[in-house]
């Protein structure tokens, strides 16, 4: 009798498992791209376009993010797949990249991502220059320059505490072609980190990572950059969102009630507004809340525009023709799990603070 | 008189309330320059030119707090204090603002 090879038993249960997976794919229209981890790595197709905004562009980029993240927890060998992808946006980009800067934080050696280099180049550009590549171990191969309008000006930090120091290299890098009264969006910023270290990552997140000392850092993410005429910061935290840190007190629950807000969404929606209306805080004291007033001011008083996304509510201000504009609010089915907060302002048309005017005033005058 | 450079003498990036915050907080600013500062008897003037911004919890912190947390009076503080802030002449009366809640 013929004596089987040590390795047939295993052989043929990969035989077997393929067989099956042809079947699968043939009657049920499985995505093909799903590869057992025994087999080699899972690819994860990059959506046409990473945004926040549109409800179809928002739920595509949160579940591309969103199955990262599962991979990651799964402990799966993963490939990004950016062939597909034609555009980034700040918020979308950000969020992405400050998912993966913490999944690999979380991980280390045992993050075992990497990825595709984009088709598309001027967004192979942008990741090159944010420091996605680097992160998915992906080596540089684009030469960047000014001329490269929409790619060369975006600037990338993190950090962990209040410290725009942290930052600086960010900011001088744009610093130039600012105008002095610009500083007003560094105000939002530094207020906005703020808030991060102190409110929003008070509770465990609840995505499955949050016992790992790395996931409960207080950790922020920011962008800016410059793309024709327009400043855009964007800041990021990956923590609980507006709503959950705002508990409502008893007498402000009885008057949602009456007025019908008592609907998750639009509590939801009621209470970040209201945050941001009224600088109402976590902590209840007075001499606090006012950091979310200057993150509005620094859209307002330049006339720009002011974007919040924050689990799944997002409020739209355009402070364009109205210093004091009410916003407009969605609610998306998908949460980004988090906080994302962009100002956009233009650079040619707003007030400057006039530098050379030495105003020196005793107080009480 | 007494000068504090805000930007050179402690921080281009003042921001945030506490210490655990990070380095540059309104506090560490209130308890290691301004506190000493009018200790001593002189007048205190404060440049907070050439920062990169003013945040309001540094500044309610630094300022607000010298009433709220270290004894001294809003009136003791206006008469004592001048704050100059010329690229940013507003600052001057929030700062106003915190001392007097």
């Amino acid at each position: 009798m013929k004596k089987l090879p040590d390795d047939y038993l295993f052989r043929q249960r990969v035989i077997r498992r393929k067989r099956e997976k042809r079947r699968r794919i043939k009657e049920k229209n499985v995505d093909p791209s799903f590869t057992s981890p025994l087999l080699g790595s899972r690819r994860v197709v990059a959506p046409e376009y990473i945004a926040l905004g549109k409800k179809h562009v928002h739920e595509e980029t949160c579940n591309f993010i969103d199955e990262i993240r599962h991979a990651a927890i799964s402990g799966e060998r993963v490939r990004v797949d950016f062939s597909k992808t034609k555009g980034v946006y700040s918020c979308g980009t950000l969020l992405l990249l400050s998912e993966i800067d913490r999944l690999k934080r979380i991980y280390g050696d045992s993050f075992h991502f990497s990825c595709s280099y984009p088709s598309n180049e001027k967004v192979e550009k942008v990741f090159q220059q944010i420091g996605l590549l680097k992160l998915l171990g992906k080596d540089h191969r684009m030469e960047i320059t000014p001329d490269d309008k929409d790619v060369f000006y975006w600037r990338y930090s993190t950090g962990n505490v209040v410290d725009l120091q942290i930052a600086d290299q960010m900011f001088k890098g744009i610093r130039d072609q600012l105008p002095i009264g610009y500083r007003r969006i560094v105000r939002g910023v530094e207020e906005a980190v703020t808030n991060v270290v102190h409110h929003a990552y008070e509770l465990p997140r609840g995505d499955r990572l949050d016992r790992f000392p790395a996931a409960r850092e207080k950790r922020w993410w920011v962008f800016a950059e410059i793309v024709d005429g327009w400043l855009h910061v964007v800041i990021c935290d990956l923590g609980i969102g507006i709503p959950r840190s705002l508990p409502t007190t008893w007498s402000e629950a009885v008057v949602d009630i009456v007025s019908a807000k008592w609907v998750q969404r639009r509590r939801d929606i009621a209470l970040t507004e209201r945050a941001f209306k009224v600088g109402k805080t976590r902590t209840g004291l007075k001499n606090r809340g006012k950091g979310l007033k200057d993150i509005r001011q620094a859209a307002s008083r330049l006339g720009g525009r002011l974007w919040l996304t924050t689990n799944s509510v997002q409020l739209r201000y355009d402070f364009a023709k109205n210093k004091d504009a009410e916003p407009a609010a969605s609610y998306f089915k998908q949460s980004i799990m988090g906080t994302l907060i962009q100002w956009s302002v233009p650079l040619g048309g707003a007030d400057k603070v006039n530098a050379s005017e030495a105003n020196q005033l005793s107080l009480g005058i | 008189m007494k000068q504090i450079n805000l930007a050179l003498e402690f921080s281009e990036y003042p921001a945030g309330r506490y210490r655990s915050d990070g380095k540059y907080s309104g506090q560490a600013f209130r308890e290691d320059f301004l506190v000493p500062a009018l200790r001593s008897g002189e007048k205190v003037a404060v440049n907070l030119d050439g920062a990169m911004g003013y945040g309001s919890s540094f500044l309610e912190e630094a300022f607000g707090g010298l009433v709220r947390d270290e004894g001294f009076s809003a009136q003791q503080v206006l008469d004592n204090l001048q704050i100059i802030s010329g690229d940013d002449p507003s600052l001057i009366e929030e700062i106003t603002e915190y001392l007097k809640q």
